[in-house]
């Protein structure tokens, strides 16, 4: 197994040094000639203004978070399901199917839960009173705000 | 000190056999070096050539024959075009991202399964080590993004992350349906349940996992739409939009480091179409031939070369197939609309997931009802073949 | 020495390099990218020992997702790139003290467990041993990991919802 390991370990390193050969071999090839247009920032022909760093919105890191604990969930699931066949043929295929499916369905009430309040939205729905969780005056006031009655 | 001298040190210095570390690095350079990036590359044509097909025009046909050099025109081109670094950009990152991508798709070569005896590594946790090599993609994409110092690459390494990485759980669960039905995770293991339902053979194969059961053939869809999603390509080429990010996170590579990334991409699509090839399209199988035991009578002298022409067979069977997909994955980009970065979430999160896992719930009770026959092996028994 | 060895120490070495400079590199950035490192490490060390199932859940959960979110973490904390991490001038005697102390600890540990670090040349494969596990004598601990994970996602969203004061909810009101 350790000999399959070592193939493994060299296609990834083989891989990983691939572009830095390339690129090293490109930089005695190319020529180069700084400049101080082309070493500013590509923003359509415009001075840049400000950091290119911006400030995000948090969807990204709440996307980030549902991923981490489905991915989880997938990858316990991975030996439990390799051993679902061989379980249904020696009899105790209904076990191995409830523990399996009873862990996935916790997760699964979970993503239900977050769809139903609209946290998998990627623009959250402000005028559904049950996602945007107002009370009945806040929702009023902002029904009247927007102009509706 | 002769040179068998020598090898005979290093033989005991390091334990193991120098020629099974040769065949490691050996096997490691044919795969990658002479098969995917030259395959990805002349990709790049193909895609040219598909595209002028599906537009009603000739595509390029200038460089060699009908136009087949192209690639390596491009190629030198860029190799020799300036590589402009911004002021502000983080050097030490910009030169490494670029490594993790191409180490996440090309490292994952080595468990293609290319033939019966023809695989990089035969890892026992097959199919789940390709899962975790694809992870490594999103990270070098972001890193690469981060580090131009540009708004928009920025926006656009934000997004392609989130996407790749929201997509990696459709693929999971598709692969996941896979394992139900085929009781193991090494892809050797898996090729060889595909295999034609011979009568009376128990552990025999039940022929193609996408023909298994119609749920196996929804989720087979699902890893399909996943992997254009995990490979950035249309409909899902949001992160590198080019009508509305500039470039997005390529914006500010230019020359080889653009030529790195675009071959990551297409060794990505072709990484995923030999994947899907082998779990769910049976490998190097087809309907009624067993190449195991096919013996053409051919003869050198005293060798035989059954064999290699068994190998040959069957790689050429499991390339035609890839070919098909590839091509597949072309027809869908000059096709289809690019969608929407709220629609693109919701896709993913509200309909491939849920539906997904319904299909893994239905294929765990096919093979509990029906003790892990597929469609055309209980079709046989029903009438009376098998 | 056998090559098994020889890749044993590589990791080790690229592990305990990358995790000093985790902590002592003053730019976040780098550090995180160091982090990659070491959990890439990590995962060789589960290679060459035999756990294969363990590497590749390494790899896809620390590498895939957890790295992914310490870095989204990271690019979304205002100003942080201008923060330069040092450590509290002259604050290194009690800090090195407890640390040697650790090491010599750990040192004698290693020293009376006798771990064998060549458990690899004999490993067999471990997925289908941890499904067995996973649904017979550790059933019920894994219908509890599936609670605290919903515990997890639930916690985060509710966390991140646009209350009073969240940049989100601000915009809205305007």
């Amino acid at each position: 197994m350790l000999q399959q390991f070592g193939n493994a370990l060299a296609f990834v390193i083989l891989a990983a040094i691939l572009p830095i050969a390339i690129l090293t071999i490109a930089k005695f090839l190319r020529p180069s000639y700084p400049h101080a247009g082309k070493l500013m920032t590509y923003e359509c022909g415009e001075v840049p203004k400000g950091s290119a760093y911006v400030m995000f919105n948090n969807r990204f890191y709440l996307v980030a978070i549902c991923f981490l604990v489905f991915d989880v969930e997938v990858a316990l699931l991975f030996p439990v399901m390799m051993l679902f066949r061989d379980s249904v043929n020696s009899g105790e295929g209904l076990v191995v199917f409830l523990l399996a499916f009873g862990f996935l369905f916790v997760l699964l009430a979970g993503l239900v839960y977050e769809w139903v309040k609209g946290d998998i939205d990627w623009v959250r729905d402000f005028m559904d009173r049950r996602k945007a969780l107002l009370s009945e005056g806040q929702y009023k006031a902002r029904l009247a705000q927007k102009g509706h009655s | 000190m002769s040179l068998a001298e020598f090898l005979s040190g290093l033989n005991s210095v390091f334990g193991i056999a120098l020629p099974m570390v040769l065949f490691s690095v050996l096997s490691a350079v044919i795969v990658i070096l002479l098969f995917a990036m030259p395959l990805g590359g002349m990709c790049t044509y193909f895609e040219r050539k598909v595209a002028a097909d599906f537009q009603e025009r000739i595509g390029p046909n200038r460089v060699g024959p009908i136009g087949l050099f192209q690639f390596f025109a491009d190629g030198i081109k860029m190799i020799l075009k300036e590589d402009t670094i911004t002021k502000n950009a983080d050097r030490f990152i910009f030169n490494f991202a670029p490594s993790l991508v191409l180490a996440g798709s090309l490292g994952a070569f080595a468990l293609v399964p290319f033939g019966k005896y023809v695989i990089g590594a035969d890892l026992d946790i097959g199919i789940f080590y390709a899962m975790a090599l694809g992870s490594l993609v999103s990270l070098g994409i972001l890193l690469g993004a981060w580090s131009s110092d540009n708004k928009w690459s920025l926006l656009g390494g934000m997004r392609a992350a989130a996407q790749i990485v929201s997509y990696e759980i459709p693929l999971g669960i598709a692969v996941l349906s896979v394992i139900t039905v085929s009781g193991t995770l090494s892809m050797q293991g898996i090729v060889s349940t595909q295999a034609w339902p011979v009568a009376n053979a128990v552990d025999g194969g039940h022929f193609w996992n996408v023909f298994h059961n119609p749920f196996l053939m929804i989720n087979f869809l699902i890893y399909f739409i996943a992997a254009l999603a995990e490979c950035n390509r249309t409909p899902f080429d949001l992160p590198e939009a080019e009508s509305e990010l500039v470039s997005g996170f390529n914006t500010e590579f230019s020359g080889m480091r653009f030529g790195l990334y675009a071959l990551g991409e297409f060794a990505d699509v072709i990484l995923f179409a030999c994947i899907a090839t082998a779990i769910f399209l049976g490998g190097w199988h087809l309907p009624f031939i067993n190449f195991d035991t096919l013996d053409l009578g051919l003869r050198v002298g005293d060798t035989d070369l059954t064999p290699l022409f068994q190998t040959i067979l069957m790689a050429s069977v499991f390339l035609a197939k890839v070919a098909v997909l590839v091509f597949v994955v072309m027809w869908i980009r000059w096709t289809l609309p690019r969608l929407r970065v709220d629609q693109l979430m919701d896709l993913c999160w509200k309909y491939m997931i849920p539906i997904g896992f319904v299909n893994l719930l239905g294929c765990a009770v096919w093979v509990w009802v029906f003790k892990g026959k597929s469609m055309i092996q209980v079709a046989g028994q029903l009438l009376g073949v098998y | 020495m056998q090559l098994v060895d020889f890749f044993t120490l590589l990791f080790m070495l690229m592990g305990v390099v990358s995790a000093v400079l985790v902590a002592f590199h003053p730019n976040v950035l780098y550090a995180a990218v160091a982090l990659v490192f070491s959990l890439l490490s990590v995962a060789g060390l589960y290679g060459v020992l035999g756990a294969d199932f363990l590497a590749a859940v390494q790899l896809i959960i620390y590498v895939g997702g957890i790295i992914v979110v310490i870095l989204f973490a990271i690019m979304m904390s205002e100003n942080i790139y201008r923060a330069r991490f040092r450590d509290a001038a002259g604050k290194f005697v009690i800090p090195t003290a407890v640390a040697a102390l650790l090491i010599a600890g750990f040192l004698k540990l290693f020293h009376d467990a006798k771990l064998e670090t060549r458990a690899g040349l004999n490993a067999i494969p471990t997925t289908e041993q941890m499904g067995r596990a996973l649904v017979g004598p550790y059933a019920l601990v894994f219908q509890y990991v599936a609670i605290v994970l919903l515990a997890g996602l639930i916690g985060a969203v509710v966390v991140a919802r646009p209350h009073h004061g969240n940049p989100e909810s601000e915009a809205e009101k305007k």
